[in-house]
């Protein structure tokens, strides 16, 4: 470790036990996590350490078995699906929070992100009670509703935080000059807050992806998901294809994080600084 | 003179209880330059979102060339609007920017190169259109902001504040070329400014706000010489202001009494009757000094202060009764060697001096 050269003997203690302290919390926070991707390369039918024999057998069955391919159809759809609604519900209600008319946006604000607070239990079986009236269970809308209720609040949240730096003087300025609102919107408004609605997207997305305990109130068989198919998988027979299933859905979740700080990032490095 | 823009009974309250606008009468003619100058909260601004249709008048009814613009939405009013944060589009180029307006308006690709390149030339900006805004100066920003209120032959050009943001240099010079651009394309224009000077320095016309009212609309130089109540003699340039009891009053001349018995005389700006208080208001550079104690229209003081300006000097004098009374005159003058102590009388012509209702 390069220590800052300007730093005394004691300061340099002290930044070194930070370091060594925030590394035994994020191994705290991210080992358990990892230590199911060794498990997927075993080749042994027992999910437990040691490995003893390396093989890719179990993402070949993972790939082989049918099932598998259908719930992941399952996961993307549903999960592509409600993230346009909710990515579009939450930056309409976004762009109304933080319009200068407002009444009471605290309020407006907190009970949009109610389904994000509540416990996703609660939320899953109101929404069976709910939907089982309305016919919405064992359906791919019923599904897709909510999954869009559970992902709108990340939408509203991230499109907010963009918004609270945007001039509102930009939409006055592009109808000024003769733009009708859609293309205010389009032309002026959506391309500056663009990172703040693709990070909130991204949530939704991952919300929907990882999500089984509504899926476990909402979905019947034809709509099973991923997480839901492991769910079962786990009850019913516990072998490895769970932990090669899991690798993957680590990957993906990963990478879709990864991306969602890559586009706030460069956000915050375009930002709308001008004037 | 015709009535090109109208405010007619135009009331504005956003609560519903207190009138930003409490009654608001103004034409203005084609071609004309006119100010909306006030204190902050005056309500000038808000006469200026109404034109632009950001808000609705409350009561009354404002015209555009004849044509009622109450419920037109602000993307119908083909009314040219400059933001004081200018609100250029960071995400668009200079070009792009300003062809915006004519981009909304479907007009062809050719046209709309020649008639940015025209504006870029207007606001000599000529080799900038490939930037984008943030690599662009304040003042060249606001160029690229006046470029593009102008480029889609608006019927009203609105400056809400443009030159707040630069510093003293360059908004000295945004003033004249923006004036410069009036008189060239002969466009009605309406700034709103809460500067005197940039006021004077550009307006046709200027109308001064305080308190929700009009307060007088003048040309410049009868809104200085002859302003027509208190706050305006106050609000536009510098004046004395010394509290009087009304002696005699005509039409055309008061004769004023101050605090320290001595008696003046003055013009009426408002209806004066005997025995009742006013406000003598005199400019600091119609006050001639005498050393020799021989003026007439005159008050005694002694100079207390010399405050230099570079080309010009204000004395101070107090008088009698410890008031102060500030003349200014200009640098060279032999009267500004004499020394702080010394008394002087300070004479005025009774038509530079204005007498008005106190309160």
């Amino acid at each position: 470790m390069k220590f800052d050269p300007s730093l005394t003997r004691p300061e340099r203690v002290s930044v070194f036990l930070t370091f060594a302290g925030s590394a035994v919390i994020l191994s705290f926070l991210v080992l358990p996590i990892l230590a199911i991707v060794p498990l997927s390369f075993t080749h042994d039918s027992i999910l437990s350490y040691p490995v003893e024999h390396w093989s890719l057998r179990w993402y070949r069955v993972l790939v082989n078995n049918p099932i598998w391919g259908e719930v992941l159809k399952n996961s993307l759809v549903i999960a592509l699906a409600s993230t346009l609604v909710a990515t579009t519900l939450g930056t309409l209600a976004a762009m109304g929070l933080t319009r200068r008319h407002c009444p009471a946006p605290g309020i407006l604000t907190a009970f949009l992100l109610t389904p994000m607070i509540v416990p996703v239990i609660i939320t899953g079986v109101a929404s069976y009670f709910f939907y089982t009236k309305l016919g919405l269970t064992n359906s791919f809308v019923g599904m897709i509703l909510a999954h869009s209720i559970l992902g709108t609040p990340f939408v509203v949240l991230t499109v907010s935080a963009t918004l609270q730096g945007f001039d509102l003087n930009q939409s006055r300025a592009a109808y000024s000059l003769g733009a009708r609102p859609i293309f205010a919107f389009t032309s002026v408004v959506m391309p500056q807050i663009a990172p703040g609605i693709m990070s909130g997207a991204l949530f939704a997305f991952i919300t929907s992806f990882d999500e089984v305990i509504v899926a476990l109130f909402i979905a019947g068989t034809e709509q099973y998901t991923l997480p839901r198919q492991m769910f079962s998988g786990i009850r019913e027979n516990l072998d490895p294809t769970i932990a090669a299933v899991a690798t993957v859905m680590i990957v993906v979740s990963v990478c879709i994080l990864a991306l969602a700080q890559f586009v706030a990032a460069r956000g915050q490095k375009n930002g709308n600084s001008h004037g | 003179m015709d009535n090109f823009v109208e405010f007619d009974g135009v009331q504005k309250t956003y609560d519903g209880e207190n009138l930003v606008i409490k009654s608001l009468d103004l034409s203005i003619a084609r071609g004309e330059f006119v100010t909306l100058l006030g204190p902050s909260g005056s309500g000038k601004s808000t006469a200026l979102m109404l034109l632009a249709g950001f808000e609705q008048p409350t009561q009354g009814i404002i015209r555009l060339n004849g044509r009622t613009l109450n419920s037109v939405a602000p993307f119908d009013r083909n009314i040219g609007l400059v933001f004081q944060n200018y609100a250029l589009f960071p995400h668009m180029t200079v070009a792009d920017n300003i062809s915006y307006p004519l981009r909304v308006r479907k007009v062809g690709r050719s046209e709309r190169e020649d008639r940015v390149r025209k504006a870029l030339d207007l606001v000599q900006l000529g080799t900038f259109g490939s930037r984008y805004p943030k690599q662009l100066s304040g003042g060249q920003q606001q160029r690229v902001a006046v470029a593009r209120a102008l480029v889609f032959d608006p019927e009203l050009v609105l400056m809400d504040e443009p030159l707040g943001a630069l510093d003293k240099k360059l908004r000295e010079e945004m003033q004249v070329e923006i004036k410069h651009i009036h008189e060239n394309l002969g466009i009605t224009m309406v700034f709103v400014t809460h500067d005197q000077d940039e006021a004077l320095t550009m307006s046709d016309r200027i109308a001064v706000f305080n308190d929700g009212r009009v307060q007088q609309v003048d040309k410049p130089g009868v809104l200085y010489e002859r302003p027509a109540n208190r706050f305006v003699a106050d609000f536009v340039g510098e004046t004395n202001m010394i509290m009087t009891t009304v002696m005699a009053a005509s039409n055309e001349t008061v004769t004023l009494r101050l605090a320290t018995s001595e008696v003046v005389t003055a013009k009426p700006a408002q209806d004066l009757t005997e025995q009742v208080d006013a406000v003598l208001s005199m400019r600091p550079e119609r006050l001639t000094i005498d050393l020799d104690g021989l003026g007439v229209n005159a008050i005694s003081g002694t100079l207390v202060e010399k405050i230099y300006h570079g080309s010009t000097i204000k004395m101070v004098f107090a008088l009698q009764n410890n008031e102060n009374v500030i003349a200014q005159v200009r640098a060279g003058n032999p009267i500004a060697g004499m020394e702080v102590g010394t008394a002087a009388r300070l004479s005025f012509n009774a038509d530079d001096a204005r007498a008005f209702v106190s309160g």
